[in-house]
């Protein structure tokens, strides 16, 4: 039998999550609490093998509430529940002493299991939000830059220092249209097709550090 | 001679009390400039709060609520007969999507990133949100802005919703297939272009009128009320460029 306590003060929540629990007939519900200070007293009556914990619970936040039991020697295993999706917030509570770590959205088809495997000793971070890597950095990048002309390599600084067409042809006494046109010429030789490619590499060469002369 | 004196002080009264009403009239426009620049800052700062209650409410309270369904239905399904089972995984799938969306107009409203990490992770949570959402191609880049160093709230505030104002308005009009948002601090300066390429606009006329361009005048309302500016360029066919700078108002980089 799995002795489970809750700590959550959001009362329809709280309810779900007792409906839920009681569906298993391994699992109990011995305690509940809606807030911080409860939750810490539970935690040290070690009268719960899991613990779900909500992070965000009022009066004594949830990352210190778990230090504080950590402290103490509590033996419940805790789940911590939370709105938050990050990999900040993930490490946060895991290194506060949480054996698990899931959000909200998804606690219906994952509670259960990670109580499961929780009170067996697994420690288990839900998976977190996709962050794109930047694109990689085309090789050659340095050859490239020396088939640019004295005027492209300007455009190109300039470019990526944040000036604006009418500024950069304002600067080199050129129109517009020129600026543009180099621009052009310029992004086909580095094979960049966006802005944020040809900053990237402008970083990459040095060209945007403050010792560097847009005329140069 | 009592007529001359008559007509001089006369006259002098006369002048007087022009003068009087004149002085009057000036000091009252005055105040009406400033007052306005004050009026400005107040709704911006009222639609802040607004923003920040609704999504609080969105996010914490309707969405919670919604998460405790959740957890009954995944309760029930355990108990009903296989045919019906399939049925509730089926609600179960909408009711979260609803969530999902919930949560994303919240953050929208009120980026709760932003407080927590930094103008950097909001912005890319912001992309990357339009990259999955609306499968346009996403690219940030920063320079000179160190993690964990944060600027005035303000500052960080302003950039953001302008760049968010910027990148709605390329989802919305302009029919792109890539956005690039580069933010640069450098010295006391906070600059950033958000450039796509789509379709482009007038830049001329969009500024000139009401109407769907409303939001590109308020940006740069917004820019200027913190000493700063914005710049659009833009050509129908070519692309858009929006610059936009900020003081940063806080140390070096």
């Amino acid at each position: 039998m799995i002795r489970i306590a809750l700590a959550d003060d959001h009362t329809i929540l709280r309810a779900g999550l007792r409906l839920l629990i009681q569906q298993n007939p391994d699992m109990v519900i011995v305690a509940e609490g809606s807030d911080g200070h409860r939750a810490l007293e539970i935690l040290r009556s070690n009268i719960a093998d899991v613990f779900i914990l909500d992070l965000g619970i009022p009066g004594m936040d949830g990352i210190s509430v778990l230090r504080a039991a950590r402290r103490e020697g509590s033996r419940s295993r805790v789940v911590v529940l939370t709105i938050h999706d990050d990999p900040a917030h993930v490490s946060a509570a895991l290194t506060a002493g949480a054996a698990a770590y899931l959000v909200k959205d998804v606690a219906d088809t994952e509670l259960i299991s990670v109580i499961r495997s929780v009170h067996k000793g697994e420690v288990q971070a839900h998976r977190l939000a996709h962050r794109s890597p930047p694109p990689a950095a085309a090789p050659g990048l340095v050859d490239r830059l020396s088939t640019l002309s004295d005027r492209e390599r300007q455009v190109f600084q300039l470019v990526a220092r944040g000036f604006t067409n009418q500024d950069i042809g304002g600067q080199l006494g050129i129109s517009v249209k020129s600026v543009e046109t180099y621009r052009l010429r310029l992004c086909q030789k580095l094979g960049v097709r966006t802005r944020a490619q040809l900053v990237r590499h402008a970083l990459e060469l040095g060209l945007l550090d403050d010792s560097a002369d847009a005329g140069s | 001679m009592l007529t001359v004196a008559a007509a001089i002080l006369a006259a002098l009264l006369i002048i007087g009390l022009l003068l009087l009403r004149f002085s009057g009239v000036r000091r009252e426009r005055q105040l009406s400039r400033l007052e306005i620049q004050r009026l400005r800052e107040h709704v911006i700062r009222v639609q802040e709060e607004e923003r920040s209650r609704f999504a609080h409410e969105l996010h914490d309270e309707a969405s919670q609520a919604i998460t405790g369904v959740l957890l009954a239905l995944r309760g029930l399904e355990e108990r009903v007969g296989a045919d019906v089972r399939v049925e509730v995984a089926r609600v179960r799938e909408q009711l979260r999507a609803v969530v999902t969306e919930l949560k994303r107009i919240a953050r929208g409203l009120h980026p709760g990133t932003l407080e927590d990490l930094g103008l950097v992770p909001a912005l890319q949570e912001l992309l990357d949100e339009v990259r999955d959402h609306h499968g346009l191609e996403v690219d940030l880049v920063s320079i000179g802005i160190d993690k964990g160093a944060r600027l005035p709230r303000p500052t960080e505030l302003a950039i953001y919703r302008i760049i968010q104002e910027s990148v709605a308005n390329v989802v919305r009009h302009a029919r792109a297939r890539s956005i690039s948002v580069i933010v640069e601090h450098r010295g006391a300066c906070l600059g950033a272009v958000v450039e796509d390429d789509g379709k482009g606009f007038d830049v001329e006329q969009a500024l000139g009128r009401e109407g769907p361009s409303v939001g590109l005048k308020f940006m740069r309302e917004r820019a200027a009320l913190l000493g700063g500016t914005l710049t659009a360029e833009s050509r129908p066919g070519g692309g858009t460029a929006i610059h936009f700078t900020l003081p940063s108002g806080g140390g070096q980089p």
